[in-house]
């Protein structure tokens, strides 16, 4: 029955996961198609040393912080696309009239998309430091002895942004599910998401005691005393200029529970909220 | 043995009594009629009797359980079609039919390929592109292959052309003929409803207005004027 019911999911739904896929991964497959084909965007990366791996490196990290603001948004117009054709189309229905019950029904449908949701996280997140890096080391100039401890640093810093992206992701895809199924007109549905998104988007980076600016994890490790700016400027040939090589990163900041335990609770809210309104759906 | 039973059940949308205080028993075997022109309150009583509506007041007991939405497991033992088209667009009939087959243990597949057709149905085409006469059939094979003791009809040939309205109805009456289910049909074509059934009840704005056997109610009349006769009194 569950096998069904995943069959299901998966067969409605796979495009729109994958275009998340697709939309997580754009920044570096961007990027790596840009340095592929065209001299003028390699410039900044003349000299690839080790080095010069250790300046740019840190920048992948900046993945995470796109998933948990940015692709949001993206990850909120999936939950409606996903869900938006068992309320508007009334095809909830055709499940519900199997010997299957409602609560089955959307707890595979949750862990479904949550897990894609989470594992399109994990990979992104972890995708573009390796792929990056990888890249350098193919240009034959850095080499794993001189960068390798540098590139596992970057690694772990990544795979801790996870569980906080993560969360924020599933949270934010819960919630504009919830309101895909409160709301029956696909375009409202998906302004309100786009609202709820930036609201709750601002709200967890924002100085607050639930979230503590989304500061959870360190996008960008700093060290006192040192000042450290990137800049880009399309399209001269040093478009992207870092002023400082990123210090190490050789530990991390105290884990903050409040963060973990708001990010989960919101998920159970959500889910409840689900499960409430799935139950209530009538067939007018 | 009664396997519908309804007592004052009511619902109300706004200020709309769309089923106003029915009350039904419809003993197992019998092919219940329910006729009544356009808004009389037939697919609300279905839908409530297949538990996809909730009553806003009377009680409702179908198959010994309160409301079969509610009773997952009751979907074993009761076939629906509704009007709307809510079957999945994106699934393909074959896929539609392989679907609900893995939900249940009774599967009678060559009860499906007899209402499906054997050789002109379009098992790989999308249910979205499917004409209405070949969404219909796939409504009922759906809701008939499992064996149903129940079947909720809800304007099965309506949109239907006189040739396909014909074989369905040849099909419908086959099945019941052969199992002795226990029927209940919405329709406002009062041939297809004294084609089919032995007990009709007439609707109109809600209310049932009269029930009981199909000779009983239209006496020496024809059903059709008995119909307009009740619902035009009603209007007055």
């Amino acid at each position: 029955m569950i096998r069904e019911l995943l069959w299901k999911e998966w067969r409605e739904n796979r495009w729109k996961y994958a275009t998340l896929w697709l939309v997580f991964n754009a920044p570096i497959l961007i990027l790596m198609l840009a340095i592929g084909t065209l001299p003028g965007a390699r410039d900044p990366f003349g000299d690839l040393s080790d080095r010069m791996v250790m300046k740019y490196l840190p920048l992948t990290l900046g993945e995470g912080f796109l998933v948990a603001s940015l692709f949001l948004l993206a990850t909120s117009m999936v939950a409606v696309a996903v869900f938006r054709p068992d309320s508007a189309d009334k095809a909830m229905f055709f499940v519900f009239e199997q010997p299957v019950s409602r609560r089955k029904y959307l707890t595979t449908k949750l862990l479904y998309g949550a897990c894609q949701v989470a594992l399109a996280v994990c990979f992104a997140v972890l995708f573009a430091p390796a792929a990056a890096y990888a890249m350098m080391l193919m240009s034959g100039k850095a080499t794993l002895a001189g960068s390798g401890a540098m590139f596992g640093a970057i690694l772990g810093a990544a795979a801790r942004c996870i569980l906080w992206c993560t969360l924020v992701s599933v949270a934010a895809f819960l919630g504009a599910a919830l309101i895909s199924a409160l709301v029956r007109r696909w375009w409202l549905a998906a302004i309100c998401a786009i609202g709820f998104v930036v609201l709750f988007g601002a709200y967890v980076f924002r100085d607050n005691s639930l979230f503590g600016g989304g500061e959870f994890f360190d996008i960008v490790p700093t060290v006192e005393g040192k000042t450290f700016s990137v800049s880009v400027n399309f399209p001269t040939s040093h478009w992207l200029t870092v002023s400082d090589i990123l210090p190490m990163p050789t530990g991390f900041g105290p884990s903050k529970v409040v963060p973990l335990a708001a990010g989960a609770a919101l998920i159970v809210l959500f889910s409840t909220g689900l499960a409430w309104v799935y139950e209530r759906k009538e067939l007018k | 043995m009664n396997l519908i039973e309804t007592r004052d059940l009511t619902r109300v949308f706004g200020k709309l009594r769309a089923v106003d205080s029915a009350t039904l028993e419809v003993p197992a075997g019998t092919v219940l009629g329910l006729l009544g022109p356009n808004g009389a309150g037939k697919s609300t009583l279905l839908k409530l009797l297949a538990g996809h509506l909730r009553p806003t007041s009377g009680s409702i007991s179908v198959l010994g359980a309160p409301a079969a939405g509610r009773a997952p497991e009751l979907w074993r033992r009761i076939g629906y079609v509704a009007q709307e088209r809510y079957l999945p667009g994106w699934m393909t009939a074959a896929e539609c039919l392989r679907f609900t087959a893995s939900f249940h243990q009774q599967w009678d597949s060559a009860k499906v390929e007899r209402i499906m057709g054997r050789h002109d149905f379009p098992l790989q085409t999308h249910v979205r592109d499917l004409s209405r006469g070949h969404y219909v059939r796939l409504q009922i094979a759906l809701a008939l292959a499992h064996d149903p003791e129940l079947i909720l009809l809800d304007e099965p040939t309506s949109g239907l052309d006189p040739t396909g309205r014909h074989d369905l109805l040849e099909l419908l009456i086959e099945e019941i003929g052969r199992r002795g289910c226990t029927v209940v049909l919405s329709s406002h074509m009062v041939e297809d409803i004294e084609r089919m059934a032995d007990t009709v009840a007439i609707m109109e704005g809600g209310r049932i207005l009269t029930l009981g056997g199909v000779d009983a109610v239209k006496g020496t009349n024809s059903l059709e004027q008995t119909f307009l006769d009740y619902v035009n009194r009603r209007q007055e």
